[in-house]
Formats: structure tokens, C-alpha cells, sequence
């Protein structure tokens, strides 16, 4: 009886409209999350250490112009430093710490052997992810640890090595070449054995320790202070607009692969709150028709209302049949956008993830599981204000 | 149970301004007290203040100045779940509007109320009789919206006899009635009021409720 009463004036239409619409903006919500999960666990597993956020150092570098050719390498003047530290991004900076001595280096290969002039960076041991034991020289027993950027490698399998008849070497083969640096300057030279101990894709350099640069230039270096050329930037999101329009206006070049990644990253994170936040409207927009059509339908309903609480119903027992119709509805769009939601996700992540460990899709629907239940505890308020007026 | 209504100084708000009206009244203004077991009759002419009486009672609303206290409580201090179980236990009201619910049909009017009041073991009233005592047992299932004004008023009046009650508390209650129905529920209204040890308080402007015995009149 208290259902006959209660659902007089309730407007089929209205809730129909409501639940597609709580559907539809909750559906976007979590394929936006599932996409934006999917695509960033793919990306991470195709490029090895390239992120979907990338890594948070980037390497900023000025441009070699004309004029440059003959005044030597641009570098970065204090002032410039401090106002690139000074940035609200910016979590830190480094220079890259270049050899003021002359490197050259011999290596053996299949009985073949090759000199070729080098050149030597540092940049503090912190930012080189490499197990300490290796990234250590000792000048007791010298031998020098190398960390060489893969494009180098690169270019000497599918340039140098293709073209001049040399062997093609892997990673794992080149750690184990035995290496020699000759290292000259100051009146000085001394040969060191060498090893290569790692590749980096975002170190665009041949890196050494800080302790073998500190040791080399002590005995081989001129002594005279030069600013750095390149900076290592701590960034803390380097998907985060304001450092490009920083670096455009400084006509810096960030270098490393990290500038297509970020780039990406940016434009996913983009697309995808954009989504997100479409999503998110539609369900706000939803949530403000129910709410409408509750105080449309307690408006409507008020002399039974009144008279049911007049002859001994609480106001929470009056609201209960609207509180469970409410429920009911917003489970079933939850359950709906559910399956919405994970079939599209199947339509892409064939295409996406291919063979490698699909990303769960737990949490995006956590959060849409979370979103219909804040949506339903409001609704719930609502009401039971409603009937208490 | 609830064994005293003690009102003190109690008036309408709207009446706040014009307190030398009820400088006679043996309601408004001074002490009175309700017991239970007993009748009262409350006389006024229309307009002094009989279905705020009853609104203030009844707990629906609260712009009086004054103390109104069931037993030890005052009811400005009672919460929702409390009042709503005054109502279903200890304070059965008719108003004059009669409130039935016209989507309803006379019975079912009454078996929501008792659905409420009572546990669901607990025995009930035999209400179909009492429609047969009060000449509407063709009106059972009827649909209240299609009930005559003084047809209502007897199925609103079951409704209220049918909840366990301490106080019953009626508003022009035989208002649309003839003499004949008006006799018929007095008669009902106070065999319920007996087995139940509960108090009668009603209202009247110049028709009441005919009861039999003792019945305490007062004038507003």
C-alpha cells in the first residue's frame, strides 16, 4: 500500500532518461580510464624504459647555430641555470660535466683492432641507474666504467659496421670487449683498461663516474672552469605544458627520446581527461535531472507524504521506497556501463596489447563502481531531505 | 504509556498579540491537565484556536508559546522517531481535513495505519465490523475519492480507533454526521476508549460528540 501511494506521480520517462544518461557518462568514464591504463601499460612494455610518463630527467641543450661554429659550444650561464631551477616544474638541475683532457679509446674486435678519438661525460652517479658496485672507479685498480648511449650503438651496427665490413655487436657482446682509454692532457698520458657497463636511452653521451672525472682531471685536465653545455632537468611531470612553451621560449632543445614520449604521454593524458571529463558531465548532467525530477515527484507527492508521516511513518520510512528505486536504478546503469565499458575495451585490446599481459581492468571499474555509489549516497540525502521538510 | 497531557500557559503564536481574548479561557493561558481514562469536550465558536489545540497535541506543529508535556516530556524536545511512535502507539488523532488517502480504498486506509501500529503478532481490531456498526460496510472497498464527505469522516474515525491509543484525540469529529451516525460512533468511540483505559478529547462548535457519562467541558 505504501508503494501504490508512494509511486503515484513518478515519471517513467524521467528515470529512463536519468539511467541512460548515468549510463552513457559512466560508460565514458571507465573506458577513459581503462584506454588511458591499457595504452600506458603497452607503451611501457613496447619501448623497455620508456614510460608513458617518462623518465622525469630530461636533457636540455642549446642549438648550434652559424654564429656558434666559430665562438665554440653554447653553454649555460649561471643566470640561465638558476632561472631554469627557479622554475615551478623544475625539481633539480644538473650539468653535464664535460673532459677537459683527451680521451682515445682501442678495442679488439675478432683480431681486428681499432683506435678512435672519444670524448668523456659526467653527471652525478645519483642519476645513472646502475648498480653502484659497477658505476665505481678506483684509482688503486683502474678501470674506467662506461655507460654508452644506445643510439650509438645503433649507429655503429647499421652504419659504421654494415659499410666498413666490421662485425655487428649486440649489447651483451660489447660489455664483455676488452677496452683501452688512453687519456692524455697537461703534459700527461696514461693508458686504462675500460668496460662497458650499461646503455642508456635518454643519456645521450659516453658517461663516467664523477669520481674517475674528479681523478682524471686532477692529473690530465687544465684546470679551467667551463660551463656546461648540456643540463640534466628534474622534472616533477614531464607531460606538463608549461615546460615546453619554457623551452620554446628559450629556444632550448630537449634531447633523448623522451621528448616523443612525453609529447605522447601529454597528448593521451589530454585525450583522456578530455574524455574523462565529458564522462563526468554527462553523469553530473544525469545526477542534476534525477535530482530535479526527485523534488518534482516530492513536490507532486506532498499530501501523501504529509499524511503518511501524520499517521506515524518517520520520515526515513517514507523515503525508503524512493531510496530503494533510486538504488535499483543506479545499479542497473552501474551493471550497464559496466558491460558497455568492458566490450569496448575488447574492441581495442587486440589492436593495443597484442600478445603482452593485459592491464586490469579492475580499478577503472572500481571507479565507476566508487562514482554510482557517491552518486547513489547523494540521491539518497536528497531524498530523505525532501521528506523530512 | 503515556498517563497525563499537562499543558501550561500554552496559545497560538497568532495569538501572541491579542492575549486579553482568553482571559476567560479554560484551555489557553493556565494550567490544565488531560488525563487518561477521562472525556473532555472543548467548545468554541470557529476561529478561536480549536485545530491549533489539536495541531500542537498532535505534535504537527510548534508555533505556540507555552509548555505542552506528555507525562515528563515536553513535545518540543521530541524527536522524529519518537513523535512517529506517539502516533502509532499512544495518540490516535481524527482530523477535521479527515486525510484519507483518496488513492486508497476505505479499508486499506485503515489496514495502513494498523500496519504501522502494530507488531505483526499482536492481535488487531476487527474494523470490518465496526464499518458494519457504523452503516458503511458497503463502502469497504470503495475508493475514498468516491466516498460522500460524512462516509469519510466515519471511515477516518476507524482509522483512528483502529491504533492502539492513550489519548484519542478528535476534531469535530461528527461535524458531517446526522444525529443517528453521530450516536453510532459516539457509542463505538467510547467502547474503545474502555477496553483501551484511554482518554477522549474532542472538539466542538455547537455539535458534539453525543457520549454517554461523564465528559468534562471546557471552553476555549
Amino acid at each position: 500500500m505504501l508503494s501504490k501511494l508512494l509511486r503515484h506521480n513518478i515519471s517513467k520517462w524521467q528515470l529512463i532518461g536519468y539511467a541512460l544518461a548515468a549510463t552513457i557518462g559512466l560508460a565514458i568514464v571507465m573506458i577513459a580510464v581503462m584506454f588511458y591504463r591499457d595504452l600506458s601499460a603497452a607503451w611501457a612494455n613496447e619501448s623497455g624504459d620508456i614510460q608513458l610518463i617518462p623518465p622525469r630527467n630530461m636533457v636540455i641543450s642549446k642549438p648550434v647555430s652559424l654564429a656558434s661554429t666559430f665562438s665554440g659550444t653554447p653553454s649555460f650561464s649561471p643566470d640561465e641555470v638558476a632561472d631554469i631551477a627557479a622554475q615551478p616544474w623544475c625539481n633539480g638541475v644538473a650539468a653535464f660535466r664535460a673532459a677537459d683532457f683527451s680521451v682515445w679509446l682501442t678495442v679488439n674486435i675478432g683480431g681486428r683492432g681499432m683506435q678512435t678519438a672519444l670524448f668523456f661525460e659526467s653527471v652525478p652517479d645519483s642519476l645513472v641507474d646502475i648498480d653502484p658496485q659497477l658505476w665505481h672507479f678506483d684509482p688503486a685498480r683502474p678501470e674506467v666504467p662506461i655507460v654508452l648511449s644506445k643510439e650509438y650503438l645503433t649507429l655503429y651496427n647499421f652504419g659504421f659496421a654494415s659499410s666498413g665490413r666490421m662485425p655487428l655487436l649486440s649489447e651483451s657482446t660489447i660489455t664483455r670487449l676488452p677496452l683501452t682509454v688512453v687519456l692524455a692532457g697537461n703534459g700527461r698520458q696514461q693508458v686504462l683498461p675500460a668496460r662497458i657497463v650499461g646503455f642508456s636511452s635518454w643519456l645521450n653521451t659516453i658517461a663516467v663516474p664523477e669520481s674517475f672525472m674528479d681523478w682524471a682531471h686532477e692529473r690530465f685536465g687544465s684546470g679551467v672552469e667551463v660551463e656546461p653545455s648540456r643540463l640534466i632537468v628534474a622534472v616533477s611531470d614531464p607531460a606538463d605544458a608549461e615546460i615546453d612553451q619554457f623551452i620554446d621560449h628559450h629556444d632550448y632543445q630537449v634531447a633523448g627520446p623522451d621528448t616523443g614520449g612525453s609529447r605522447a604521454a601529454r597528448m593521451l593524458s589530454v585525450v583522456s581527461s578530455v574524455v574523462g571529463v565529458v564522462g563526468l558531465i554527462i553523469t553530473s548532467l544525469a545526477l542534476f535531472i534525477l535530482v530535479l525530477s526527485l523534488y518534482l515527484l516530492v513536490h507532486k507527492n506532498r499530501r501523501i507524504i504529509t499524511g503518511l508521516i501524520r499517521i506515524g511513518f518517520t520520515p526515513a520510512q517514507v523515503a525508503r521506497p524512493y531510496c530503494l528505486l533510486v538504488g535499483a536504478v543506479n545499479l542497473t546503469a552501474t551493471a550497464i556501463a559496466m558491460a558497455a565499458a568492458s566490450f569496448a575495451r575488447a574492441l581495442w585490446l587486440d589492436a593495443v596489447v597484442g600478445d603482452q599481459a593485459a592491464c586490469s581492468p579492475v580499478p577503472a571499474l572500481l571507479i565507476g563502481l566508487g562514482l554510482m555509489l557517491a552518486v547513489t549516497i547523494y540521491n539518497i540525502c536528497v531524498i530523505r531531505h525532501l521528506t523530512r521538510e | 504509556m503515556i498517563r497525563q497531557i499537562n499543558l501550561t500557559n500554552v496559545l497560538p503564536a497568532v495569538f501572541e498579540l491579542d492575549r486579553a481574548q482568553f482571559a476567560s479561557s479554560e484551555v489557553f493561558l493556565r494550567p490544565l491537565t488531560f488525563e487518561r481514562g477521562q472525556r473532555y469536550c472543548i467548545n468554541a465558536r470557529s476561529g478561536r484556536g480549536k485545530t491549533s489545540l489539536c495541531d500542537f497535541l498532535y505534535m504537527s506543529r510548534r508555533d505556540f508559546a507555552g509548555e505542552i508535556l506528555f507525562d515528563e516530556a515536553d513535545v518540543r524536545t521530541l524527536s522524529d522517531r519518537q513523535i512517529s511512535r506517539i502516533r502509532r502507539r499512544h495518540l490516535a488523532y481524527l482530523p477535521q481535513e479527515l486525510e484519507l488517502f483518496d488513492e486508497l480504498t476505505a479499508l486499506e486506509n485503515v489496514n495502513l495505519k494498523m500496519k504501522i501500529c502494530y507488531d505483526a503478532a499482536e492481535p488487531r481490531p476487527d474494523v470490518v465490523k465496526w464499518f458494519d456498526r457504523l452503516g458503511i460496510a458497503d463502502r469497504i472497498d470503495r475508493p475514498c475519492d468516491r466516498l460522500s464527505v460524512g462516509q469519510k469522516q466515519r471511515v477516518a474515525l476507524i482509522r483512528a480507533l483502529s491504533q492502539p491509543f492513550d489519548f484519542l484525540l478528535l476534531d469535530e469529529p461528527v461535524s458531517h454526521l446526522d444525529e443517528e451516525s453521530n450516536r453510532l460512533c459516539a457509542k463505538l468511540i467510547a467502547e474503545r476508549a474502555e477496553q483501551l483505559g484511554a482518554a477522549v478529547i474532542f472538539t466542538s462548535v455547537g455539535n458534539p460528540l453525543l457520549l454517554d457519562g461523564p465528559v468534562t467541558s471546557l471552553t476555549l
